[in-house]
């Protein structure tokens, strides 16, 4: 019984013992990061700042000079991307790879009927030549009379120039599409005056005062045509031998007063041009058939 | 004086202080504890604040029959354990052997020898470390816990018995592993 009491002494005295020289305990740090996570545990958050006063904080606060040259940065990145887009969008229909347009077919539609047009028009040409080298004063970049005369045929597309033809039919502009359609229209009227002139000058012999009016008229017609249309290809003009030949037809048929008003204004518009001479030369022409007869 | 339960709810109201004040009366009991049970300065600072983060994070409040510090000692026990099986590298000593070997022939040191224990910081833990794992666990809590041996087996979930026998064991193999002969011998003399 009195073994009890003693263990009881000895064992607090061992506890005691170990109590008072056992070592260690935790760091500084480690109690400190435990009473700092206790007390923001326990803190009432902070009042969550308004938008206002968030942006503010955004646009000034601290690392604002990166946020802004960030911003600037990014700016001048998506301009510089719209520019880029803008700019090779515009150059989009110029490039090998675009679908190609509704204008191309007429294009090709257009190029044999360029050269009958060549063709029918090249003794007019000729003559036009023969007419530029036998004004010798003309010295200025006047346009050869024939060149005027005849309607301007389309040349045939050389390779260099085959290029952009080619780009073009490669093109798909949608404004392009009634371009083509005038062009598919005006090709087919061209067409038709084409081989009306053919035949007007394929028959030599036949006079001119026997041409049929219409047929003048429809040559002069063309003109309000091309106008029409706004086409480069077509003839701007009816041919200066056409309409000297109308006006020596009206001389015939006694309307003076008419053909003096077209020879004023061929005169206006072909001011270094030696109209008399041109009308005096056709009128020959005229003549020679009629008395050889 | 709060209690420690009385902290803990003041604390949970939002009184930091209480915390501080709980912290304090655990702080180095808790510590030593861990450090007697694993040895390694490292792993008990590591497992110490881990602890006291669960108890920071933990909104619950400790269930009202059970001590703040047993739930405080069995968090950091846990921990521990759960530490040693994920690192595998712990194996305790088995504690049967060595209860059959000191349970008989233990004839405890005399008086004298009482007063002369060994004060050697290495000799105390060397003489720790050669306790089994049980007994070493219900020692340390003994020891730095203060608890009392119903508290030990509730928190190791042993019977009371077992927790005493362990205890006593502790006691006497410290008791001769700690006894300085040489002081002995000066004071007999």
């Amino acid at each position: 019984m009195s073994q009890q009491p003693h263990d009881l002494q000895q064992e607090r005295e061992l506890l005691e013992h170990f109590r008072q020289h056992s070592q260690g305990e935790p760091s500084a740090a480690v109690d400190a990061l435990i009473l700092d996570a206790a007390r923001q545990a326990v803190s009432p958050p902070a009042p969550r700042p308004n938008p206002v006063q968030r942006l503010h904080a955004w646009l000034f606060g601290a690392g604002s000079r990166t946020r802004w040259s960030v911003a600037v940065a990014g700016l001048a990145v998506v301009g510089i991307g719209l520019n880029l887009a803008l700019h090779t969008r515009d150059q989009l229909p110029q490039t090998y790879d675009a679908p190609a347009p509704a204008s191309a077919p007429a294009l090709q539609e257009m190029a044999p009927v360029m050269e009958a047009r060549k063709q029918s028009a090249e003794p007019e040409y000729k003559k036009a030549e023969q007419a530029q080298r036998s004004s010798a004063g003309s010295t200025s970049f006047a346009v050869s009379p024939a060149a005027n005369a005849a309607p301007r045929p389309i040349a045939p597309p050389t390779p260099q120039a085959a290029a952009p033809v080619g780009a073009l039919a490669d093109s798909a502009a949608p404004v392009e599409a009634d371009v083509a359609r005038d062009q598919a229209q005006a090709t087919a009227m061209l067409k038709q005056k084409a081989q009306a002139a053919a035949r007007s000058s394929e028959a030599p012999e036949k006079p001119l005062a026997e041409a049929s009016p219409k047929v003048l008229q429809e040559a002069l017609n063309e003109d309000q045509l091309a106008e029409t249309l706004g086409h480069s290809a077509v003839p701007e003009a009816p041919p200066l031998e056409l309409r000297l030949r109308t006006l020596l037809q009206l001389r015939r048929e006694g309307k003076q007063a008419e053909a003096d008003r077209l020879l004023a204004a061929l005169k206006q518009e072909f001011p270094q041009r030696d109209l008399e001479s041109e009308l005096k030369r056709l009128q020959r022409e005229a003549e020679k058939p009629a008395s050889s007869r | 004086m709060d209690d420690d339960a009385a902290l803990l709810r003041r604390y949970r109201n939002g009184e930091a202080a209480a915390f501080t004040q709980l912290y304090e009366r655990h702080r180095l009991g808790l510590f030593r504890f861990l450090l007697g049970l694993c040895g390694d300065h490292a792993l008990a600072e590591e497992v110490f604040q881990d602890t006291w983060m669960s108890l920071i994070r933990s909104a619950s409040e400790q269930r009202e029959a059970v001590l703040f510090k047993t739930w405080l000692y069995q968090i950091a026990r846990n921990r521990l354990i759960d530490h040693w099986r994920k690192s595998g590298r712990h194996q305790g000593k088995l504690a049967e052997y060595d209860e059959v070997q000191h349970a008989s022939a233990d004839p405890g040191p005399g008086p004298e020898q009482q007063l002369l224990l060994s004060r050697d910081q290495e000799r105390l833990q060397a003489a720790l470390a050669d306790l089994p794992e049980e007994q070493r666990e219900v020692f340390l809590l003994r020891a730095h816990g203060d608890l009392e041996l119903a508290e030990i087996a509730e928190l190791t979930r042993t019977p009371a018995e077992t927790v005493k026998s362990r205890l006593r064991y502790a006691l006497n193999k410290l008791r001769r592993l700690l006894a300085d002969p040489a002081s002995a011998e000066e004071v007999s003399a």
